[in-house]
């Protein structure tokens, strides 16, 4: 026997509230008594063995934004000012909006020699997208709640035969924003761009990836952001945020990308006295 | 033995026949060209045509010197005289790379289970005559000259054929053509190791060559060659469709405007070019080279003010030019130790083209200098070292600062201690928010680990979620989109529905009037009369889709208006339906014989009336 196409969509609607009930049933995925651990080594002052650990768990939940922050803590604490501003630059990749990330890397790249930013000048168009402010979660969230919002809103005023002028007044922008959402979406999966920081108190980059020959065009100190451009066998193609490009090698440098992950412990005969005696 | 024998020429006979009926069936393959001699700008098209069943696709052989495209494929089947035939073409662009005698290798392909083969074709390709001589001259070198001969032709320039690594040089195509382009498309490549940036916009002008006028497209880049060597840069390309000649001759304007011109797909192309990129000199280069290679380089200096307090800010602005880019350089710093802090601007490059300097580079650098001390302070000399690629060596390049006369202030912090602690100045606090404007939200210390209980799960949707997204949102497309449907089909049913009644109006009209007139008969003229309105009412209901309980004269007559019948039609209608409603509620009762005469002619009325909707 056929149903009433009404109680259809009232069990598909039923149908999507339990899904979305269920995907906000919090989930955690880390390993709670390593996480514990962590936290107490950084307390007893032993930065280096709490990063290690939080590096070994970044290893098992590379998109938890928190592990990175702190992670950042812990290499800032240890004396690692550019590992710790890399740290920053992925948590706030993945949480743009999250003010403790924001203002840690505000407080790192203040203690850096170069005055740089962390983000590239947008293009014109790049100024439309929201995908910059938002969590990749957020947008799919925002995306999908666009979409059932349009579907249920356009089912319902279709059964109601609203007249053609007002189904387009409510069809069409919101067809606009589902479109505009999708394609932040889309922006934010395809043209994430990896960033990491200069790990050497000093790195020169070249005009080329070719060593000798090639001629240093500026440099960088420690802690100083920029984008990964291209990758070269032992040389990254880098763009900072003065528009300025040049080919560094990339032991020098710390980047916690999504496509790349570069992090060599630094050795540091002490950590910055101010980051010892700031510990509560 | 004899039947045995004639058994033997039987099977031979027939055995015979059928493979002379299968080779009779095998299918044939021929290849052709447009045409066999043609220029280097010339495309070349290449048809192989299959008759028959063929297996798999074939397949161009590889021939240096040509490049090949397969364009389309194109079928045809006929039948003539009840024998089917099909056949398939497949069309191949060949575009020459060089001049010369290219053969085409016959083509096989597996017809009918047995190979088939084409014909070996010879293509001679011959060079533009004009467009040879350009090997890449000295400094400023044309790669090519054109002649009035030619109707398309590139030149090709470099302001210099050997540079240094990181010497920035102009490269410039310019097309000369005097035909129509009806789309045109530059390949212009040059090594990987040279970063080339490509200038928007575009030349226009008209030069005149041997007395012929020519319309000259100028594109321009600047090549920063990042490796040394030899390097050969391939032609520069244009694959245009031009006009060519009308396809008939004409008679009139009239035949001008409706003969179509043919269009012609042509190569054109420059010949290489060489540069020679020299690697800069070890010998002489310092540690603290800017890295800016260039001529006529230079350096100014400016202070804005001679004079100021204690903590008041001064502004150091450096213009460095040069012919060449600075975009890439490095940035000399300011030493001035603890006498005074050092707030560093964004620097600004400008690298312009410019026809006669090749590109006109420009930096500015602007340095805000808050002094710690009363006193002179001593700005000193700044020395930069650079290439000069005129001499081919390194240089410093140096510039005055000067001295700042600082005046004391009683507010201002005795040492440099206290001055690194303070805030800096309001114009240089605001200089340096404009380079890193998150420094606002500084504090005193990082803020602390999250704590393990407030550490969150993945910031990037799980595959869960993406799956449940996806499916949530097609889920909800389906239902809007099944909802449209459903809403479109029962619109249709209710159109339907609307059109069999207006339909069968007319039928359910006279059946009433028929049922009208038995009443009659039985002298029940009040209610005859009452059907015959009611039947009348229904009709216009049916007919033009009113509710016929409310429906009025004025309604139905609306309705007729709309439908533009004709006046007399509709007074007879506006005449019947009163006559009407006089026998409904008029005390007198006219004659059965009145009556039923009104209602043959009300019949017959709305017959017409119903022929005019």
């Amino acid at each position: 026997m056929l149903e009433a196409p009404s109680q259809k969509s009232c069990r598909y609607f039923r149908f999507c509230w339990g899904f979305v009930l269920l995907l906000l049933l919090p989930s955690k995925v880390w390993s709670a008594p390593r996480a514990e651990e962590a936290a107490s080594r950084y307390q007893k002052g032993e930065f280096a063995a709490a990063a290690d650990i939080y590096l070994q768990l970044i290893d098992e939940n590379p998109s938890n934004a928190s592990l990175y922050h702190n992670l950042g803590a812990s290499l800032y604490r240890n004396g690692e000012i550019g590992a710790a501003v890399a740290a920053y630059l992925k948590a706030l990749q993945l949480k743009p909006r999250d003010p403790d990330f924001k203002f840690n890397l505000a407080f790192l790249l203040a203690k850096a020699t170069d005055k740089l930013e962390a983000r590239m000048p947008p293009r014109s168009w790049q100024n439309l997208l929201i995908s910059e402010q938002l969590s990749q979660r957020e947008l799919l969230y925002l995306s999908v709640g666009s979409v059932l919002l349009l579907s249920f809103g356009g089912t319902w005023l279709l059964r109601r035969r609203e007249t053609l002028p007002r189904l387009l007044t409510f069809l069409v922008p919101l067809s606009v924003l589902c479109l505009y959402l999708a394609g932040n979406l889309w922006a934010k999966v395809e043209w994430q761009q990896d960033w990491g920081a200069v790990q050497a108190n000093e790195l020169a980059a070249y005009s080329s990836p070719t060593g000798k020959s090639a001629v240093q065009i500026f440099k960088l100190h420690e802690g100083a952001p920029f984008a990964v451009l291209e990758s070269s066998g032992d040389w990254l193609k880098i763009g900072l945020s003065d528009q300025k490009t040049g080919w560094i090698q990339r032991d020098q440098v710390v980047v916690f990308g999504s496509s790349l992950r570069l992090y060599h412990r630094a050795v540091k005969t002490s950590p910055p006295e101010n980051a010892k005696a700031s510990l509560p | 033995m004899a039947k045995i024998g004639k058994w033997t020429a039987r099977f031979a006979a027939f055995f015979l026949f059928f493979s002379c009926y299968g080779l009779a069936r095998a299918g044939t393959v021929t290849g052709e060209l447009d045409k066999a001699v043609g220029s280097i700008e010339d495309q070349f098209v290449y048809t192989l045509s299959v008759q028959g069943s063929m297996d798999g696709e074939p397949e161009f052989p590889k021939i240096e010197g040509l490049d090949v495209q397969r364009t389309g494929t194109s079928q045809s089947v006929s039948i003539i005289n009840g024998k089917f035939s099909r056949e398939v073409q497949y069309q191949y662009v060949l575009v020459p790379q060089k001049a010369g005698t290219f053969q085409i290798p016959p083509l096989r392909v597996k017809l009918d289970g047995a190979w088939q083969e084409t014909l070996a074709l010879d293509l001679k390709v011959e060079d533009v005559a004009s467009s040879g001589p350009g090997a890449a001259g000295g400094g400023g070198g044309n790669d090519a000259q054109g002649s009035a001969e030619q109707p398309v032709f590139i030149e090709r320039r470099f302001t210099r054929s050997k540079v240094y690594v990181g010497e920035p040089l102009v490269a410039t195509v310019a097309i000369f053509h005097r035909v129509k382009f009806f789309g045109a498309e530059p390949e212009i490549t040059y090594p990987d190791t040279f970063q080339v940036k490509n200038i928007d916009d575009q030349k226009n002008f008209t030069r005149t060559i041997d007395g012929q006028e020519y319309a000259v497209t100028e594109l321009n880049s600047i090549l920063t060659p990042g490796k040394e060597g030899k390097y050969t840069i391939d032609p520069a390309i244009l694959n245009a469709k031009i006009g060519g000649a009308p396809r008939r001759r004409s008679r009139s304007w009239l035949d001008d405007w409706m003969t179509p011109t043919e269009v012609v797909s042509k190569r054109f192309r420059s010949p290489p070019a060489e540069i020679e990129v020299v690697a800069l000199p070890l010998e002489g280069r310092r540690a603290d080279f800017t890295g800016l290679v260039g001529r006529n380089i230079e350096i100014k200096s400016e202070v804005s003010k001679r004079e100021i307090k204690v903590g008041e800010t001064v502004t150091v602005t450096l213009t460095l030019t040069s012919d060449g880019a600075t975009a890439g350089m490095a940035d000399p710093e300011l030493k001035l130790g603890d006498k005074a802090k050092i707030y560093r601007d964004k620097p600004q490059s400008l690298d312009q083209l410019d026809l006669s300097r090749g590109v006109a580079g420009q930096r500015v650098l602007k340095y805000a200098v808050v002094p710690a001390k009363s006193g002179k302070l001593n700005l000193g000399k700044l020395s930069l070292q650079v290439f000069d690629a005129d001499s081919g060596q390194y240089k410093d390049i140096l510039t005055e600062l000067g001295e700042v006369e600082v005046e004391g202030n009683a507010q201002a912090p005795a040492d440099t201690q206290a001055l690194a602690a303070q805030e800096p100045p309001a114009a240089a606090k605001e200089e340096a928010r404009s380079q890193a404007k998150e420094v606002e939200t500084l504090g005193e210390d990082l803020v602390e680990p999250h704590a393990p209980s407030r550490l969150e799960s993945s910031a990037l949707p799980s595959p869960l979620e993406w799956g449940t997204g996806g499916l949530l949102s097609l889920g909800g497309l389906i239902l809007l989109t099944s909802t449209l449907w459903r809403e479109k089909r029962q619109d249709g049913r209710e159109e339907r529905e609307l059109l069999r009644q207006r339909k069968e109006a007319l039928s359910r009209y006279l059946k009433a009037m028929q049922g009208a007139q038995e009443q009659l008969r039985q002298a029940q003229s009040k209610a005859a009369a009452l059907q015959a309105h009611n039947a009348l009412k229904a009709y216009f209901s049916s007919k033009f889709g009113l509710r016929s309980s409310s429906l009025t004269l004025g309604d139905a007559l609306v309705c007729l208006e709309e439908r533009k019948i004709a006046a007399a039609s509709q007074d007879s209608i506006r005449a019947l339906w009163l006559g009407l409603d006089r026998v409904l509620y008029a005390p007198d009762v006219p004659s059965n014989q009145t009556l039923e005469t009104f209602l043959q002619n009300a019949q017959q009325l709305m017959q017409e009336v119903d022929k005019q909707c």
